[in-house]
């Protein structure tokens, strides 16, 4: 198939400039959704547990910390993204990653036997913490606590600095400073911590805290779907005012004019999941998680496949109103099955099956897992693979009808 | 320029041209003429290779249209009886994107848009949107859309369907223009009085089928050089007309229809002062006294049968 990138270019520019040209288009790309996105999560209200911190990182072994686990920890009370939870029994560590692979907490750190007692003696003990480097929860916990312990295990080294004999005759006299000391201390800090970064299991419980986490995504990838499908009418329009045997006149070929058309609402839909996502980041604090590619890719292949839909429907449509009642069934339809107006979560089994075998179910599954879990490409591959065979289905079929509409 | 031979185009079982053949010479204006549905349409839509054909061949601007589609589209240009333009732009930006997508840029794009705005006076309203033109503003801008890549063959589908006799002279002064600047057209139309201003040749089509094909004048010729008088007269006074008419060497027999009288004569000047003597002299009303020269009308009657607007 010959294709000419700047032909392809200048059908694609046209059709953004008719969509800037429109005004009232403004009201579907973005005021809508957002209107949605913050009445639907006021309507859902907050999913975390009262006014209780929405994560909580732990500490076992707590009884065998003494004074100075307590001094390392006391900045981290009343923390305002997570509770810290301090207990003094110990725990094994396979019991403490079950936990986080649960979701049950975000973060754990492992105080073993003697700590304090080793520390007196003059050895180096070490203090275990788990954290899952892809869940934003974890990073945060992770983010708090790691230049806290290096605080402490500095001042915690410094104390050694100190001449125990010059301190035994006057503590408040200063002593000489020894460099050679200083440094076989950073060498050798007194206190060591070791992270074990934690794989994820897909049948972790989900961690959405704020209905805003879902109604954000869900109405941007809905108001998406459904412009691109309310673009269909203008493909009708196209034939039945006979510009589109005017562009079929032209020299572009009629790989061009689909790729135009297709890749035209792509950039439409691309500019909606950037403005949209954008301001429910900076208006109501979603976080996306840990994976901005994630983030990118899905909404790629969900455009891609919005942008497909359309130009299917508006090939196999006979009129504008046709092209509008079955833009508006699947528009609303898709979403509403798919779990974009509320959380397939909620419904019956087989209806997240349904649900997550469509695109829209896909789409948010994804979301989910990125804002909830922490998930990225590689946990959310089943559901990109999914949303690709979508694209790759959809996108053959408006080619094939698209041919057999301009070369009948 | 244009070389049909045999051109078929069915649909199922519905033949919508049916095995016509013509030709039009570079720079002549050729007239397609026929009523709504008589294959216009397709003729041009098979011939700027929008339709395949079902049987026949055809070359334009040295272009076979079914092996060579690419060429044909590169020299023609196709102004659609519909506005094939998009409403919600300018003009301007109307002509812009139609040049672009035939190979222009830069400043010949924008050297040729300027040239074609003035061309169809539109120059003062390049920025206003198409949707707030009237209809003679579309049509000329719909024309200028088809000009852009400055084709050596023109197809001309309707132009001037519903638009007032202004803006259709507008349209058509243009057209004229362009054929004498060399540009080669095909132009259909329903508008008998269009045919006969402006062009060469008039081919006549009716459901699907050639009917008449030469030079406008010839064709007329072909029916005779009769003219036809028509005037109101009761039908009791038919008789009386008949044993009158015996003297005046009628073409065909004295018809009679809602009491309207209508006879071919072959010479005017003598019959006319006669039947408007017999007229007074009968105490009939004189103001409905016609005379009709034979046209592009009585052709089309003659060979089909049917007025070309029923």
């Amino acid at each position: 198939m010959r294709l000419n990138p700047g032909l392809i270019w200048t059908i694609m520019r046209l059709r953004l400039k008719r969509v800037m040209a429109d005004r009232a288009n403004l009201i579907w790309l973005v005021a809508m959704p957002l209107v949605f996105s913050f009445i639907m999560g006021e309507l859902m209200g907050n999913w975390s547990s009262g006014s209780s911190p929405q994560f909580t990182f732990i500490v076992y072994g707590a009884a065998n910390g003494g004074e100075q686990l307590a001094e390392i920890l006391a900045p981290l009370e009343d923390h305002e993204d997570f509770a810290l939870v301090v207990r003094d029994t110990t725990a094994s560590r396979a019991s403490i990653r079950a936990l986080l692979e649960e979701s049950r907490v975000s973060g754990a750190l492992l105080v073993g036997d003697g700590f304090a007692d080793s520390l007196a003696a003059g050895l180096t003990p070490t203090v275990d913490f788990f954290h899952d480097s892809e869940r934003g929860s974890s990073q945060r916990i992770r983010g708090a606590f790691e230049p806290v312990f290096a605080a402490a295990a500095v001042r915690i080294s410094a104390q050694q600095l100190v001449d125990p004999a010059a301190a035994a005759d006057d503590p408040g006299k200063a002593t000489a400073f020894d460099v050679a000391r200083y440094d076989s201390l950073v060498a050798a800090p007194r206190v060591r911590l070791d992270a074990e970064v934690l794989g994820r299991s897909r049948e972790a419980n989900l961690l959405l805290t704020d209905s805003r986490q879902h109604s954000g995504p869900s109405y941007t990838l809905m108001f998406i779907l459904m412009f691109l499908l309310m673009g269909a009418k203008d493909l009708v329009q196209e034939q039945k005012q006979r510009t589109l045997d005017r562009l079929r006149l032209s020299w572009a070929s009629t790989g061009d004019l689909v790729l135009g058309f297709f890749l035209s609402g792509m950039i439409v839909g691309a500019f909606q999941a950037v403005l949209l996502l954008g301001m429910n980041a900076a208006i109501f604090g979603i976080d996306y998680g840990p994976s901005p590619a994630c983030l990118v890719l899905v909404m790629l292949l969900f455009v891609a496949v919005s942008s497909a839909a359309g130009l299917l429907l508006g090939t196999l449509s006979r009129s504008g109103g046709q092209a509008d009642g079955l833009g508006m069934v699947l528009g609303l339809g898709l979403p509403a099955l798919g779990g974009l107006w509320w959380p397939l979560e909620i419904v019956p089994p087989f209806m997240q099956s349904i649900g997550r075998a469509l695109p829209t179910g896909q789409a948010i599954t994804i979301f989910h897992d990125m804002i909830g879990r922490g998930w990225g490409i590689a946990e959310s591959a089943p559901m990109l693979l999914g949303l690709t065979a979508w694209l790759v289905v959809l996108l053959a079929l408006a080619v094939v009808f698209f041919r057999r509409a301009v070369n009948p | 320029m244009i070389e049909i031979k045999g051109l078929v185009k069915k649909y199922g079982s519905t033949v919508a041209v049916d095995n016509i053949s013509f030709s039009v010479e570079r720079g002549e204006l050729f007239g397609l003429l026929g009523p709504n549905g008589a294959g216009k349409t397709t003729t041009i839509s098979v011939l700027s290779t929008l339709l395949p054909a079902t049987e026949g061949a055809a070359v334009v601007a040295g272009c076979d249209v079914a092996k060579d589609a690419d060429g044909v589209r590169r020299r023609i240009g196709v102004v659609p009886q519909e506005i094939a333009l998009y409403e919600d732009l300018g003009a301007r930006d109307n002509l812009n994107f139609w040049g672009r997508l035939y190979g222009l840029s830069g400043k010949d794009l924008q050297r040729r848009t300027e040239e074609m705005l003035e061309a169809v006076e539109l120059g003062e309203h390049a920025r206003q949107k198409v949707s707030s033109f009237s209809g003679g503003m579309k049509r000329r801008l719909n024309l200028a859309a088809g000009l852009m890549h400055g084709p050596e063959v023109l197809f001309l589908d309707e132009p001037t369907v519903g638009i007032d006799a202004q803006a259709r002279g507008k349209i058509l002064a243009l057209i004229r223009r362009l054929n004498e600047d060399g540009l080669t057209v095909l132009y259909t139309t329903h508008y008998l009085e269009e045919a006969e201003q402006l062009c060469d040749r008039i081919g006549v089509i009716d459901r699907g089928k050639m009917v008449a094909l030469g030079d406008k004048d010839d064709l007329i010729r072909q029916i005779g050089d009769e003219d036809t008088i028509s005037f109101l007269l009761p039908p009791e006074r038919l008789d009386e007309l008949l044993t009158l008419s015996t003297k005046w060497d009628l073409v065909g027999d004295v018809e009679h229809r809602r009491g309207c009288a209508r006879l071919r004569v072959r010479d005017t000047a003598r019959v006319l002062p006669e039947i408007q003597m017999w007229l007074a002299g009968q105490q009939l009303p004189l103001d409905h006294l016609e005379v009709h020269r034979p046209n592009l009308e009585t052709l089309y009657l003659n060979l089909t049968g049917r007025a070309l607007r029923e």
